[in-house]
């Protein structure tokens, strides 16, 4: 009878050991397969994700399909095609200045755009300059209501872009090297809600300005005061040393410490901000120790008498030597005491005639130079900042979403080019901080920057708040507590017919008033 | 009988002396000007001697001193007669020249300088062919006078259309520089101001553009700030410009011309060179205040306003100290 043979008892034979060697290495092969597919799906989704520059820009780049699936329809990815035409339309803002070689500045972008259009010789773009004067933030808005804004507006910061539903968010654009090579409070100021809205251009501060000759005969080191800060009970007192002299001299040749622009909101909301008020944010509380500051310089006759008066004559009394320190100071009305100041310097300028109280042989000598304004505490400090930026929209195309796209993006590129290099050279007529630091080099050059300016701008930086509402919704809240409540009640202040204690009441039951709703909290 | 002779003798030369005005007035020996739709004023207005000197010269002592002497002395040399120096005095050579200038072109030779006597001098004067059927120019016309060129040219829209030479102010009476309006319209006016007047509205004087008895001086500065053409130049000119039209009056040393001290606060309404320096200025600046005119208008209120708000001045819409010195007035 014939044995049945088991393969599987008994001793392996050697024809058993071949078969089971070759199906291990077959399941080995296989799962080696599985995984070097899988790694290799992964690279090829990974790397472009990663490093999406790897990869042309397809509309099927892994780049571009994850940000479909977080519907960003704008991406540094999005193809464009060169045999189409792309139109875009830009609204930039009607600067007062003039260009080097008095060309004037609409020249000036000209130029800049043709320089653009020689890379992109398909993409025709159509500038609108916005009167200086009409508010454009207010243009924008209309057109944002009916659906039809420019691709690119340029202008200060306008939160109004972020619930337009056309607004593009520019996060994407930024990768963290690219960030870093912006000022980084160009970055926060034209950040909400985690998303940055706007092509930072440049960076405006305000501070107040000093006559350094005036602050230095009293013990004061502006540099000192830039590094540090000074604090409102600090600022008193230097007022007291400035001011000592007052009572044995005649009005016409007093010295006061600080003269203000009266007329506007702006110097009170400043000094708010110095007291961690951010707009429309302010408490009962701040408003009074605000204005409690603001009584006392009066009363120690720190202050001129008659505040609203001195207004109309804020650079004569500092250019006369009869003023140490003015405010509101911003980009502009910086840019005329470093011209003026710099005519003075060299002997071009008699800065005014002399005054008694200083000196009684040489003509009052003004050395304009930046400080920060003081603030409640050392903690409180806040530079009062502004953005500039390029705003880009996706505008409708009905039918045609893939140009809309396309267009958007190729604006994004064209505020970048607008931005940098030569395109900072308006920055420096303005004496505003271009957002990129490479830029901010020849920018000092050109601007002359002098050693405590820089350090101003430096400091300053570091204390940037922005003075712009934090939501769209907020603009139109703050200019209707500006026109009906701010401005009357100040009026009212700076005239001494209300106390401190008053000008809060009526500030805060305003506010609420206007507002309808209650403000940050009563203290 | 007698009666009736006496009585009629006082009716007759009444009635006579009636039909004399009458017949003076039907023939236009009094200048009127035809109707005119576009002019806007009842008539020629008399340019005072700011613009324009016009009076009979003779010898006398002491003896008559000023640029018309100059001018005529000028001509006379032109036309060989005077030897003497041009010094603008109107002495013993000068009057003498007159008179045999006088006899030669067949006028009384009295040695005194009247308005024929000058129409007379500007005969034989060549005028630089005017071409005078040269249609009116199309679309908006301005006008566009340079004062270093000498040159008034006409614009029809943004190009020009035709150029005239041209006589300005002297150094010591200049033309005044900036932007004006034609604000009317003479025929006529005679002597100094030749066949045509278009006067200016220029805030603080009475200066226009005109015809001329004086034609050698066209291409030189000669006036008291007037602008001279030649008769025919201005005569074409005449129909195609209106009240309201354009006169943009340059030059190279359009600063220094304007530059004046600002001693008070200026505020809408307000005229005056000072005005016109800070419309200059504002300009500059980047700031447009319309036309540099010397007029504080709503153009230049809003330029102001503008400018208090860039520089975050306050906004009273005047001209004080602060905005002095932004704008390097100060």
């Amino acid at each position: 009878m014939a044995r049945r043979i088991d393969p599987g008892s008994g001793p392996p034979g050697p024809a058993r050991i071949w078969i089971g060697s070759g199906m291990k290495i077959i399941k080995i092969i296989k799962w080696a397969t599985v995984v070097i597919l899988a790694l290799g799906a992964c690279a090829a989704v990974g790397i472009p994700l990663a490093r999406p520059e790897v990869l042309p820009p397809h509309r099927y780049h892994p780049r571009a399909v994850y940000y479909r699936l977080r519907g960003i329809r704008v991406h540094p990815l999005v193809p464009m095609d060169p045999n189409k035409r792309y139109e875009l339309e830009v609204w930039e803002t009607d600067w007062p200045v003039q260009a080097t070689g008095k060309v004037p500045y609409r020249e000036f972008l000209r130029k800049l755009i043709a320089e653009f259009r020689e890379r992109r010789p398909n993409v025709s773009i159509e500038c609108t300059f916005l009167p200086f004067h009409s508010d454009p933030g207010e243009r924008l808005k209309s057109a944002l209501d009916a659906a039809s804004p420019p691709d690119i507006y340029i202008g200060p910061f306008n939160p109004r872009i972020m619930t337009s539903g056309l607004g593009v968010p520019l996060t994407v654009f930024f990768a963290d090297e690219q960030r870093a090579a912006f000022e980084p409070a160009a970055i926060t100021l034209t950040t909400r809600r985690g998303d940055i809205w706007a092509w930072p251009r440049w960076l405006e501060l305000w501070g107040w300005a000093g006559n350094a000759k005036l602050l230095r005969k009293a013990g004061i080191e502006p540099g000192y005061i830039i590094s540090n800060g000074w604090t409102w009970s600090e600022f008193i007192e230097i007022g007291r040393k400035l001011t000592q002299g007052n009572a044995f001299t005649k009005p016409e040749w007093r010295i006061y410490g600080l003269t203000l622009d009266t007329t506007r909101t702006d110097a009170f909301e400043h000094l708010l901000l110095n007291d961690g008020a951010a707009p429309l944010n302010w408490t009962r509380a701040q408003i009074a120790e605000t204005a409690a500051f603001l009584e006392v310089l009066g009363n120690e006759g720190i202050l001129p008498p008659e505040p609203d008066t001195a207004s109309g004559e804020l650079l004569e009394l500092f250019w006369e030597g009869r003023t140490a320190v003015i405010g509101p100071v911003g980009p502009a009305l910086l840019r005329h005491l470093w011209e003026r100041g710099e005519r003075v310097r060299l002997g071009q300028i008699n800065p005014g005639p002399a005054n008694l109280a200083t000196s009684t042989l040489a003509p009052a000598q003004v050395e304009p130079v930046l400080l920060p304004i003081p603030s409640r505490t050392r903690e409180l400090r806040a530079t009062p900042a502004a953005a500039v930026a390029f705003h880009i929209f996706r505008r409708p195309r009905p039918g045609d979403s893939a140009s809309a796209d396309e267009t958007a993006r190729i604006a994004v590129e064209l505020a970048r080019h607008l931005a940098s290099g030569r395109g900072a050279w308006l920055a420096a007529r303005l004496k505003a901080i271009p957002a990129l630091r490479a830029d901010q080099a020849w920018w000092a050059d050109d601007f002359q920057v002098g050693l405590l300016a820089d350090l101003f701008i430096r400091e300053s930086l570091r204390y940037a708040r922005s003075i712009t509402p934090e939501l769209p919704g907020d603009i139109e809240k703050l200019n209707a507590v500006r026109q009906k409540v701010l401005a009357p009640a100040l009026a009212q202040f700076w005239r001494g017919r209300v106390t401190a204690s008053r000008l809060a009441e009526e500030i805060d039951a305003g506010t609420r008033s206007v507002l309808g709703s209650p403000t940050a909290g009563d203290q | 009988m007698r009666r009736t002779k006496a009585l009629n003798r006082p009716v007759m030369l009444t009635l006579v002396a009636l039909a004399a005005m009458v017949a003076l007035v039907v023939s236009g020996a009094y200048s009127t000007m035809p109707s005119d739709a576009t002019t806007g004023s009842a008539g020629f207005r008399a340019c005072p001697l700011q613009c324009e000197v016009d009076r009979e010269l003779y010898l006398k002592d002491p003896p008559f001193r000023g640029h018309d002497v100059v001018e005529l002395q000028q001509r006379l040399k032109q036309l060989n007669i005077y030897k003497g120096k041009i010094d603008g005095i109107f002495g013993r050579s000068t009057a003498q020249s007159v008179k045999k200038f006088q006899a030669q072109a067949g006028l009384r030779p009295d040695g005194v300088v009247r308005g024929e006597t000058w129409d007379k001098l500007g005969e034989g004067i060549h005028v630089p062919a005017s071409q005078a059927t040269v249609p009116r120019p199309p679309g908006k016309i301005k006008l566009l006078v340079n004062v270093d060129e000498l040159t008034l040219t006409v614009y029809s829209g943004d190009k020009p259309y035709k150029t005239y030479p041209i006589a300005i102010g002297q150094w010591t009476t200049p033309t005044q520089l900036g932007e004006f309006t034609i604000i009317d319209k003479g025929y006529n006016p005679g002597g100094p101001f030749g066949t045509r007047w278009l006067g200016l509205n220029v805030p603080w004087g009475s200066y226009g553009i005109h015809g001329t008895n004086r034609p050698w001086s066209i291409g030189t500065a000669a006036s008291q700030g007037c602008i001279r053409m030649f008769n025919e130049h201005v005569e074409e000119i005449f129909d195609w410009v209106s009240i309201g039209t354009k006169v943009i009056i340059t030059g190279q040393y359009l600063e220094e011309d304007l530059v004046t001290g600002v001693e008070r606060e200026l505020k809408p309404g307000d005229t005056g060179k000072d005005i016109r320096y800070v419309q200059y200025r504002l300009r500059q600046a980047g700031f447009d205040p319309g036309p540099v005119d010397g007029w504080f208008g709503p153009a230049m209120q809003s330029a102001v306003r503008q400018l208090q708000d860039f520089y975050g001045l306050p906004a009273t819409g005047k001209v004080g100290s602060n905005e002095l010195y932004v704008l390097g007035l100060r």
